[in-house]
């Protein structure tokens, strides 16, 4: 079935129960893909209910529900897996549940990936002969073509479709205010010029973002700040825009230099610099050069923004602005910035880039923004390549400033891309040219367009700069960049996919790792391999592990052993409420019921390790509408559930044996973990109590057991083994 | 043009593969029924359950073969007769993914209490004190002793079941441990006061179950469902655990469980291994798809478009019922009104490439074997896979043989050229 033909199928069974397939080349396309058909639907036209991602846990049951609450005439679903084995499970689903179909709202399109397809042939082949038609789709963007094409001309009874209203953002840089004394002649003049500008502009051009890429103070004091503050509630109040959407990161200068003299100067080597953004107290002694800049920030935009002291899934934002997604990731690059010879010397963290991408495909934003104060080009060589993969993966727009030159540009690689906005100083001395730019995002016609302003004289004297993009007269001298496509892929696949190369180059034989290292950039040919060959290779595989095809088959292999982890985390919890007697031997249950799952999922492959149980446990934070709080006591990890306030008899105490370090107290964990469970049950601490005991694999396969047994006191607590 | 598209808009429906003609005929199985679509087969059942009062059936078959539609026309048949009928959809009440015999016989006793009832058959007070009993542990209430407030409350502990494996394992443990007696006595219990009306139970969807819990449900577990009760019964059960090797230890605790499986229609002779077309066979067909296309237009499907998709189809229902609807397509946008061979032909090429993108490398010496020989001798999870999914129909007329849907045949014909 072709694409016309579905099209006109879905218009024939419009309202009724029925289920069509469509099949997208690969994942990163279904979503695209799934867009474009409901747009395309919608222009046949028919009120098209676009359902969205189907999650692991949703089958037809769901879809039902989805289908019953709307009034659509058809409706539109995709699925992507996270994993093989995830899919597998989704099969299972989705044919135990295929009877259900027959009360479908209406027409339903179901749109996966080619290897799902493989997947529903051999695993639900009922639901498979249940699906009536297949059609195979042509790539998103084709099909986004047709829909500009017919949405314009196909319909003439409804108004005309209006063309993609733009998200405005101002982007302004490297202001370097001084207070009187020490600042020069000009800055007020030429500060107040580009905020009378703003304000008069208002109204033509009403902004919805601002973006400042750092270099707000000139030394990184409290007077400075003073003066930022003040120049940056000004800019709120002219342009409207309200401080959750005023973004801004710090630049070399503002950075207290004073307190940097005494830190270190940049990590040696990429290892130090992978502790560095991994773990936040190695942060803490660096942080203490924002210090200023923290205060002010945080006093103006609120306390839990991230302003690019947060790293990693932290760092991301998401703003809606009428309807649209938008995802602002906020970097600093400034944490090694010190003196004049910084190039070289800075690190942004590639696990910090890494993550904050997964956030943004995780919060499904189709338009994602990155604000930074330097350029790529000068962090470390050793994260260099890594940091700019990452960035042309995740993100659609990198704002920066640093360098008081314009240049602009759009990057397009096998990865992706993104367009690089590099603004100029809003205040550099005069002998500099003072500029900022306007921007509009469109995200779904996946465009940037870029108006440039610049300081002159007179009594307007900020004034469209033309020399910026001398050839677009025709354009006004604007510039529309267009964003490359790429395909996001969600954290769990990232991580999953990530930790597999991981494994798989640490294994690998010299001659390949040689080989891979080779092919990756890490060392030339023939060059003899450094000492630190194997993290270097471990580290740009990752980066690119979603594009290079060399060793993408073996790692397919690890990723599924590693599933038994993911698998706990997919299964959808129920929630049970502290307030329920039963709630301690509830929570047991769906314990052992999802280590039971993982275990016959895995088929033999599955191994009951203490990190899995940790993986475990933290999937079950959402079963308990309580926070936990955590604790360790000797080889136990110790968890009380409960809401402060609450009495005792609301609150359970859980141990977890891990015995990884001490295998010699695995003996009698028993009657030690019991005795411990007596010390804090006889306090004030919990008034219920459990014990759950990993047993090392091979001991026992009796698959879980539950048990009421008395600690030393005679205290009735449940025991869990795994 | 308008009314066109009205007649094509209402052929799509009853071509639909989710398009049940018993529901839009009330009880029964509906009046596009074709009651010869499985006569043999049919009989057969009928005269099992008039023989014994206490026969113990099972029915398997291919998707889209017709079990439902068979079961409710056989279940309308004994209701007529005065016979008690419980007909259960368990899918409507369980969760057929995870299904243990504690639902299905809690399901079975819900719909037997609400049957007796709308017959206005008294029910012994005893029975009904049990079953209320049974009730108390779980439901910690006690329940007024009628019929439908018992079978409702039996509905609603199954339905929160459905939606969640803790509150399923938790019946499951109290059944175990014996707080609740087995739901097998209760359901002995209720039949047993109901044997005057020589009660039939009818198990339907217990075919979705997947083939590891078909396994133990049905091969693993000396007391499979239903074995032990009294009356008779009716059980659809997964094809898969027809083919595995064990299953004639199944024929030994239920009767007939090997003549169970339901044939497709049976489109071809084979004769000293020519095939010959069988006209009874198309005959059959054609009348199954007049009687869903007459009350719409009779003349909408040229006949030789109606022979083409019967043979392109092979013989099974839901494999017609999908070409035909695709071809509604495909005339519509080629701007014609009445369905030609064309289409039909368009239809069988479009499948044809759904097959190619499924095939594996694998199944081609099965393939092979199928079309030369008309068997498929082994029972790897591969010829299953083939058999399920529609790659191959299989006819049973005492003797099993196997034939590939055209679009097969086609793509095999293509690699084998391939190959030379």
């Amino acid at each position: 079935m072709n694409l016309d033909e579905l099209l006109l199928f879905m218009d024939l069974r419009r309202g009724q129960a029925t289920i069509l397939a469509a099949v997208a080349e690969d994942e990163g396309e279904v979503d695209a893909a799934r867009m474009a058909l409901a747009a395309l639907l919608r222009a046949v036209p028919m009120a098209v209910g676009d359902l969205g991602l189907s999650d692991a846990a949703s089958g037809p049951r769901r879809w039902v529900q989805l289908t019953g609450a709307a009034a659509d005439d058809a409706y539109v679903i995709g699925h992507i897996p996270v994993s093989p084995v995830a899919a597998r499970s989704w099969a299972a689903l989705v044919n135990g549940e295929r009877e259900v179909l027959r009360d479908l709202g209406g027409p339903l399109v179901l749109v996966f990936s080619r290897a799902t397809e493989q997947i529903l042939r051999r695993q639900a082949i009922d639901f498979t002969t249940w699906i009536n038609q297949i059609c195979v789709l042509p790539r998103a963007s084709e099909i986004a073509a047709l829909v500009r094409q017919r949405g314009a001309g196909a319909v003439q009874d409804e108004p005309p479709t209006l063309p993609e209203d733009p998200i405005r953002f101002l982007h302004v840089s490297d202001l370097h205010l001084r207070p009187i004394g020490v600042k020069r002649y000009d800055q007020d003049k030429v500060l107040r010029g580009l905020l009378d500008f703003l304000e008069r502009d208002r109204a033509r051009f009403p902004l919805d973002l601002l973006f400042v890429t750092g270099d707000l103070a000139f030394k990184g004091d409290a007077k400075e700040y003073a003066l930022v503050v003040d120049l940056l509630r000004t800019l709120m109040r002219v342009t409207s825009v309200p401080a959750e959407r005023l973004f801004v990161v710090p630049g070399n200068h503002d950075v207290d230099r004073e307190v940097g003299r005494w830190l270190l100067r940049t990590p040696a080597k990429g290892e130090d610099a992978d502790a560095f953004f991994t773990d936040g107290r190695h942060r803490a002694f660096h942080a203490q050069k924002h210090a200023e800049y923290t205060k002010a920030m945080r006093a103006l935009l609120g306390e839990a923004r991230p302003l690019g002291l947060e790293v990693g899934e932290d760092a991301v934002e998401l703003v809606e602005v009428r309807g649209a997604k938008i995802a602002v990731a906020s970097f600093n690059s400034a944490w090694f910035a010190q003196g004049e010879d910084d190039h070289g010397k800075l690190w942004l963290g590639e696990a910090n880039v890494d993550e904050a991408g997964q956030r943004v495909a995780d919060l499904e934003a189709p338009f994602a923004v990155a604000l930074m104060h330097h350029p790529t080009h000068d962090l470390h060589e050793e994260e260099r390549n890594n940091v700019e993969s990452y960035l042309e993966r995740s993100f659609d727009l990198v704002v920066r400033g640093h360098l008081h030159r314009e240049r602009s540009r759009s990057i397009a690689t096998q990865r992706g891309g993104y367009v690089e906005v590099a603004g100029p100083a809003a205040y550099q001395g005069s002998q500099w040219p003072n500029g900022c730019f306007l921007g509009e995002i469109r995200p779904m016609a996946r465009s940037v367009k870029l108006r440039p302003y610049a300081y002159a004289s007179g009594p307007d004297p900020w004034v469209l700069d033309t020399k910026v993009f001398p050839d677009d007269e025709a354009e006004g001298h604007c510039r529309t960049f267009v964003v490359p496509e790429k395909r996001r892929l969600k954290g769990a696949v990232v991580r999953q996919r990530g930790a597999a190369s991981d494994e798989r180059v640490r294994a690998a034989p010299l001659p390949e790792l040689r080989k891979l290292a080779e092919s990756l950039g890490v060392v030339e040919p023939r060059e003899e391999l450094p000492k630190d060959v194997v993290e270097r290779t471990t580290k740009a595989a990752r980066a690119n592990v979603n594009t290079a095809g060399l060793w993408a088959e073996s790692t397919k292999a690890a990723e599924q052993r590693r599933f038994g982890a993911v698998m706990v985390g997919l299964m959808k919890a129920t929630p049970i409420s502290l307030h329920d007697p039963e709630f301690l031997r509830k929570y047991f249950l769906q314990l052992s019921h999802r280590f039971y799952m993982a275990k016959s999922a895995a088929k033999g492959q599955f191994e009951w390790t203490p990190e899995r149980a940790k993986a475990a446990a933290k999937a079950l934070v959402d079963i308990f509408q309580a926070p936990r709080i955590k604790k360790s006591h000797q080889s136990w990890r110790v968890e009380v559930w409960g809401v402060d306030g609450e009495p005792d008899s609301h609150r359970a105490i859980v141990l977890y044996g891990d015995f990884n370090a001490h295998p010699e107290l695995e003996r009698d964990a028993q009657h030690v973990g019991l005795q411990i469970l007596d010390e804090y049950l006889g306090g004030p601490v919990a008034a219920s109590g459990g014990l759950v005991l990993f047993e090392r694999p091979g001991t026992t396969d009796l698959g879980p057991r539950l048990e009421q047994v008395k600690t030393p006191a005679g205290r009735d607590v449940l025991l869990l083994r795994l | 043009m308008g009314d066109t598209r009205a007649k094509f808009r209402e052929l799509t429906r009853v071509f639909d593969t989710l398009y049940r003609p018993h529901a839009d005929g009330g009880g029964g199985p509906g009046s596009s029924y074709v009651p010869e679509a499985h006569e043999g087969f049919r009989a057969q059942l009928e005269v099992l359950l008039d023989m014994g009062d206490s026969a113990k059936l099972l029915v398997a078959g291919q998707p889209g073969c017709g079990k439902t539609t068979l079961l409710l026309s056989v279940a309308q048949k004994l209701k007529r007769e005065g016979r008690l009928v419980a007909f259960v959809n368990l899918e409507e009440h369980t969760s057929v993914r995870d299904l243990g015999p504690v639902e299905m016989h809690l399901a079975a006793a819900a719909e037997l209490l609400l049957e007796a009832k709308a017959m206005g058959v008294q029910i012994p007070p005893a029975t009904l004190a049990t079953s209320a009993a049974w009730l108390r542990p779980t439901l910690g209430e006690s329940l007024e002793t009628e019929p439908e407030v018992i079978a409702r409350a039996l509905r609603r502990l199954l339905a929160s079941g459905r939606e969640s494996t803790t509150l399923r394992d938790e019946l499951r443990r109290i059944v175990k441990e014996g707080a609740s007696a087995d739901p097998a006595e209760l359901l002995t219990t209720i039949l047993e006061s109901l044997l005057d009306l020589r009660p039939v139970v009818i198990l339907d969807g217990l075919d979705k179950l997947s083939p590891e819990t078909a396994r133990v449900t049905f091969l693993d577990d000396k007391k499979g469902p239903m074995i032990g009760a009294p009356g008779a019964a009716i059980l659809t059960v997964p094809l898969t655990i027809v083919y595995e090797a064990e299953f004639s230890r199944l024929a030994e605790r239920y009767l007939n469980a090997d003549a169970a499986v339901l044939p497709a229609v049976r489109l071809w002779n084979l004769e000293s291994r020519k095939l010959v077309r069988s006209e009874p066979g198309m005959d059959l067909l054609r009348k199954i798809v007049n009687a869903r296309i007459d009350p719409i237009d009779p003349r909408i499907l040229m006949p030789d478009a109606v022979d083409r998709a019967i043979e392109g189809s092979g013989g099974n229902l839901r494999e017609m019922a999908r070409l035909i609807q695709a071809s509604l397509v495909k005339t519509l946008l080629r701007k014609g009104d009445v369905v030609e061979r064309q289409d039909i032909e368009a239809a069988l090429a479009d499948r044809r490439e759904t097959f190619r993108r499924g095939y594996d490398a694998r199944f081609y010496p099965i393939l092979k074997k199928v079309d030369e020989e008309h068997v498929l001798d082994d029972t790897s999870n591969l010829s299953k896979t083939l058999l399920y999914a529609l790659w191959v129909t299989e006819y049973r007329n005492g003797n099993a043989w196997y034939i590939l849907p055209e679009p097969v045949a086609q793509l095999l014909q293509h690699i084998e050229r391939r190959k030379q």
